[in-house]
């Protein structure tokens, strides 16, 4: 192959066809010229066989020129390349191609002598684009890994550097560092076969923190840019230690429901990450107002907990936020959480038979037991959490009874269910209100299995119960051994309360003399099984697409359990397992960094818009859907990436809360030493700061290409003066 | 051009009065002894021996004194000058060249436009002075011919035969000449109106067989006055008006080259004339004819009286 190595831009090279334009113009004009009769022909005819052959050259000249000029003007536009040696460097220089890659975590928002280190990285990135020319057609790309790698600018030095200029700034989320190698992969793939022969330049600038790069999705991504002979110089912008930062944890309500006037205990853990010994001062809001501040001094890579109390006024949600006075890293020293201040719950409760006495009837046992208080040997609060009601099981035909009302239908060991009733309620379960069916002595299977999912475990339209009951368990009066629970999931809400160590056993060396043996339907979940050989479930949930149906397998009075003497495992399994059940739509209100944020309110929401942390409105995803009856959904237009409470206001309801919080992998501010980089993969070079690159310092380089537009510059002016001063001559000389 | 063209005026018409008038009391004079007299120059025509008076006229500068006539003079207390009938002893014979180059024309009348009324002036003059006049019309040949004669009726059948006159045909107008050189019995004035767009050689061979013979040629160019500036831009096809020729040229580039041609063309008629020693009147179709005609005949007189 001769120098000429290809083009920059192979398609341009279509504009040379132009060329044949100043060609089309001439044959135009020739085409239809003047005709003139002419007596002195003679005369003329002498003049042209004199002049022709000089007029036809002097004018085959003045066209070659300018179409050349046309030609060389087109490939000065599609750019060609030359080998570097096959010009004098007076016409060219070698080009360079260079990947700039910024780290956006959010640790790069640490600060070091009052600058971040993101800041850093773009200064060292602007150094880096200083040592690349426009002339010499060098060309780079700027790549941001921020929550999600984006290409921000390729065509040209002026874009690269306008976007360094602009408005970036690090993220609070993590480094998508495996999508800009892909971005990477995507713009190596897009170069010319020619441009791939020799390798560009990647620098990462980066904090070197190590959760952040030593991943395996890092890994995978450097392994496929592996084949393009790339490597990947990393720039450490935040020195080589590790630094001192403290950060706060989630503050914990040490109370699962707090009531409204009743004070609740909140305890808030700090972390000193650094190795050295530290002292903060951390205060407490709770609602927006301070409760306290403590000051708090805690060791190198130690913790300490600071304790508050808390009140609030009113019921419905809250956000209590911890903030630490601040230290280099920021964005880990506030921390909330949305804890909610509930009213009380309308339970209905449907009687199998009423009856005063509450030995006899369970239902006024668990309305009694609803409406208790929990005494000092609970850490729960003394307002009352529920407003409940007895019906019987006949009232559940009567319209006047609103089974849309009540925050959660019990059916409490019932014999049986009327047709009608069982409509009612399946209409309520559709509606999206929870359903929960304990069972009794009373309950017989048989009935219930019109009720009861299907053979096949599908919970058909009619269905009410979340299991197919196959017969009553009981053990006889003076047989001896019980049934306990073995199994807990202890993850689910209702019994969460259980999962501490010292609260487990209450719920599990609880006996029962008697259950109804069931088989769960196929998407339920068993959140509770007994020990008995079979494993039998205890408690069932199905979750449904707006609620869950629940059933207690045996029975809450004495017939079957001792729950009616155990107030510390009734009380708690109640009140969890029926605030859960009242609200299981409920999104979870916190998350972390990139989360996509929405909310489902019953009651259309009037005027709702979201709110980021800098108060700053956040336009709606789209319109306000209704996703089940009187529920309406409402999505935050963009995912939030900024740390802090997020809101849904709404112009006729309280505002919701949502902490957002930092990635666990961005907490921790541990740096991987640059000289380990290649342990980490082999593509990753520590950058070693050099002088710029000098064009002409290229000896034992691999072999790179020069752009040959210098000289298509000089090709084309001189091509344009020698057309111009050609024209002028043959002008003069004719006029 | 075009401006030229509306520059120049109205046409003189052929037989205008203004023309005639301002040609009025010139002559076409013979410098050379023509057929009927022994010796000296044309105007001796004027007293021959069978003259009879004709009538007075005022007297112009110019007129012999002995021709004055004294009595009258001293009783009109003007000077009168005595004219007389008298048969012409001159022969002039108008060659007008009507071949297809003659057509051309920049303004609004062509070059043979031009020629006939040059060409009716002098016959109209000629023929005021009681001389004989005849007419050639040529092309390649002679196209048609009045026999040299005098009086109203020659007039009007030389008028006539302008009129009738038609470009066509290419230009040899040595051949012509030499035709003529044959027929001409009587020696006289032998006046050629033409463009000579021909070779140069062929028409100097023509008048010098004439000259040979004892005529007075006077040759009479008429050129548009695009023909002698060549002013176009542009590509131009020029299409030969005698023949089928066409040439394609870039105006600009053969300017140059024409007019060199065209000077070239031009010394060597001069050249040509100066030999023989004889006029060569050349005309520009854009200037005034009884000025063009009135200057060379005030010339032509007064060089010839001077020589005498």
């Amino acid at each position: 192959m001769g120098p000429l190595q290809g083009f920059v831009h192979p398609g341009l090279l279509g504009l040379a066809a132009l060329a044949v334009v100043p060609l089309l113009i001439h044959l135009l004009r020739r085409r239809k010229p003047r005709t003139l009769e002419w007596g002195a022909m003679r005369l003329v005819r002498l003049a042209h066989e004199r002049t022709r052959r000089r007029t036809n050259f002097e004018n085959l000249l003045l066209l070659l020129l300018r179409m050349a000029a046309v030609a060389a003007g087109a490939l000065l536009i599609a750019r060609p390349l030359l080998r570097d040696d096959a010009l004098p460097g007076v016409l060219d220089a070698p080009r360079r191609d260079v990947v700039l890659l910024l780290d956006a975590s959010a640790s790069m928002q640490q600060l070091a002598g009052g600058e971040s280190a993101f800041s850093r990285a773009l200064r060292e990135a602007e150094r880096e684009l200083g040592t690349l020319r426009d002339e010499r057609g060098d060309r780079a790309v700027l790549i941001v890994a921020g929550e999600q790698a984006q290409l921000l600018a390729e065509r040209s030095l002026g874009e690269v550097r306008a976007a360094l200029a602009g408005d970036l700034a690090a993220e609070d989320g993590t480094a998508d560092y495996a999508g800009a190698c892909a971005l990477v992969g995507r713009w190596l793939e897009r170069r010319s076969e020619l441009d791939a022969r020799h390798a560009p330049e990647l620098h990462l600038y980066t904090d070197l923190q190590h959760s952040g790069l030593s991943t395996r999705e890092f890994g995978a991504a450097l392994d496929a840019l592996a084949p393009y002979g790339v490597a990947l110089q990393v720039h450490s912008v935040a020195g080589t230690e590790r630094p001192d930062d403290l950060a706060v944890e989630a503050p914990r309500v040490l109370v699962p429901h707090p009531r409204p006037g009743v004070p609740f205990p909140v305890e808030v853990d700090v972390h000193n990450a650094g190795a050295r010994p530290a002292t903060a001062r951390i205060a407490l809001f709770v609602g927006g107002e301070k409760v306290g501040s403590e000051a708090l001094a805690v060791d190198g890579g130690a913790r300490t907990r600071a304790r508050f109390e808390a009140r609030v006024a009113a019921s419905g949600e809250v956000l209590v936020e911890a903030r630490l006075e601040g230290d280099a890293y920021p964005l880990d020293d506030a921390s909330g959480s949305v804890i909610e201040v509930a009213a009380p719950l309308d339970v209905l409760l449907v009687s199998g038979e009423l009856d005063a006495d509450l030995e006899r009837d369970p239902s006024a046992y668990l309305q009694a037991a609803l409406g208790s208080t929990g005494g000092a040997e609970t850490p729960l609060s003394d307002a009352a959490l529920f407003d409940a009601r007895v019906v019987g099981s006949a009232e559940l035909d009567s319209p006047d009874v609103d089974l849309a009302r009540p925050d959660v239908v019990w059916l409490v060991d019932l014999p049986s269910l009327s047709a009608n009733a069982a409509a009612r309620l399946r209409a309520r379960l559709d509606a999206g209100a929870p359903l929960v069916i304990s069972l009794g002595p009373r309950s017989e299977p048989s009935a219930w299995a019109a009720w009861s999912c299907a053979e096949d475990g599908a919970f058909g339209p009619q269905a009410l119960l979340p299991a197919r009951l196959d017969g009553r368990r009981e053990l006889a009066d003076r047989a001896p051994g019980y049934f306990r629970a073995a199994t807990i999931d202890a993850e689910h809400p209702a019994l969460s309360f259980f999962a501490d160590e010292r609260w487990r056993p209450l719920f599990c060396e609880l006996p029962y003399r008697g259950f109804v043996a069931s088989t769960p339907a196929r998407d339920a979940r068993v959140l509770a099984r007994f020990d008995d050989p079979s494993a039998s479930p205890l408690l069932v949930e199905l979750p449904l697409a707006r609620t869950s149906v629940y059933l207690w397998t045996s029975s809450f009075d004495r017939a079957w359990s001792r729950l009616p003497d155990s107030p510390r495992t009734l009380i708690p399994l109640l009140q969890e397992w029926l605030l859960g059940a009242a609200d299981p739509t409920r999104a979870p209100r916190r998350a972390v960094v990139g989360a996509t944020l929405f909310a489902e309110l019953r009651g259309f929401p009037r005027e709702p818009s979201w709110r980021a942390p800098d108060d700053r409105t956040v336009p709606l995803a789209g319109p306000v859907q209704e996703v089940a009856a009187n529920l309406w959904r409402v999505e935050c237009g963009e995912r939030a990436r900024r740390v802090g409470a997020w809101r849904l206001v709404c112009a006729d309801a309280p505002p919701r809360h949502w902490w957002i919080e930092l990635p666990q992998v961005e907490r921790d501010l541990a740096r991987i030493d640059a000289r380990d980089l290649p342990l980490v993969h082999p593509l990753l070079r520590a950058a070693v700061e050099t002088a710029a690159p000098d064009a002409d310092a290229t000896d034992g380089a691999p072999a790179r290409h020069a752009e040959w537009w210098r000289l298509c510059v000089w090709l084309v002016l001189a091509l344009l003066v020698a057309e111009s001063l050609w024209a002028a001559r043959i002008g003069s000389r004719r006029s | 051009m075009q401006g030229e063209a509306a520059n120049a005026g109205a046409a003189p018409g052929a037989l205008d009065p203004a023309v005639l008038d301002r040609l009025h009391g010139l002559e076409l004079v013979a410098r050379a002894a023509v057929e009927g007299f022994q010796a000296g120059v044309h105007r001796s025509a004027r007293r021959g021996s069978s003259a009879e008076f004709a009538l007075h006229r005022e007297y112009v500068p110019g007129d012999e004194l002995r021709r004055l006539d004294w009595k009258v003079a001293a009783r009109l207390d003007r000077l009168v000058v005595k004219e007389f009938e008298e048969e012409s002893n001159l022969d002039c014979h108008i060659v007008l060249d009507q071949s297809a180059s003659m057509k051309f024309g920049s303004l609004r009348w062509s070059k043979l436009d031009y020629a006939r009324w040059c060409a009716a002036a002098l016959a109209t003059l000629v023929l005021g002075n009681r001389d004989r006049c005849g007419l050639v019309l040529c092309a390649d040949s002679v196209v048609a011919k009045v026999p040299p004669a005098s009086g109203a009726a020659q007039r009007a059948a030389i008028l006539g035969e302008l009129e009738r006159a038609r470009p066509a045909g290419p230009t040899q107008l040595g051949t012509v000449l030499d035709w003529l050189s044959t027929r001409l019995r009587r020696r006289g004035l032998v006046v050629v109106l033409s463009d000579f767009l021909d070779e140069p050689a062929r028409i100097a061979d023509g008048i010098r067989k004439l000259a040979s013979l004892g005529h007075e040629p006077i040759l009479a160019q008429v050129l548009d006055p695009a023909e002698l500036s060549f002013d176009y831009e542009g590509l131009l096809q020029l299409e030969d008006l005698e023949g089928d020729a066409r040439v394609r040229i870039d105006a600009r580039a053969l300017r140059n080259a024409y007019l060199a041609e065209l000077e070239a063309h031009q010394r060597a008629l001069r050249a040509a004339a100066h030999s023989l020693g004889l006029d060569l009147l050349e005309i520009r179709t854009d200037a005034p004819l009884d000025a063009v005609l009135s200057t060379y005949l005030a010339r032509r007189m007064a060089r010839t009286r001077g020589r005498r």
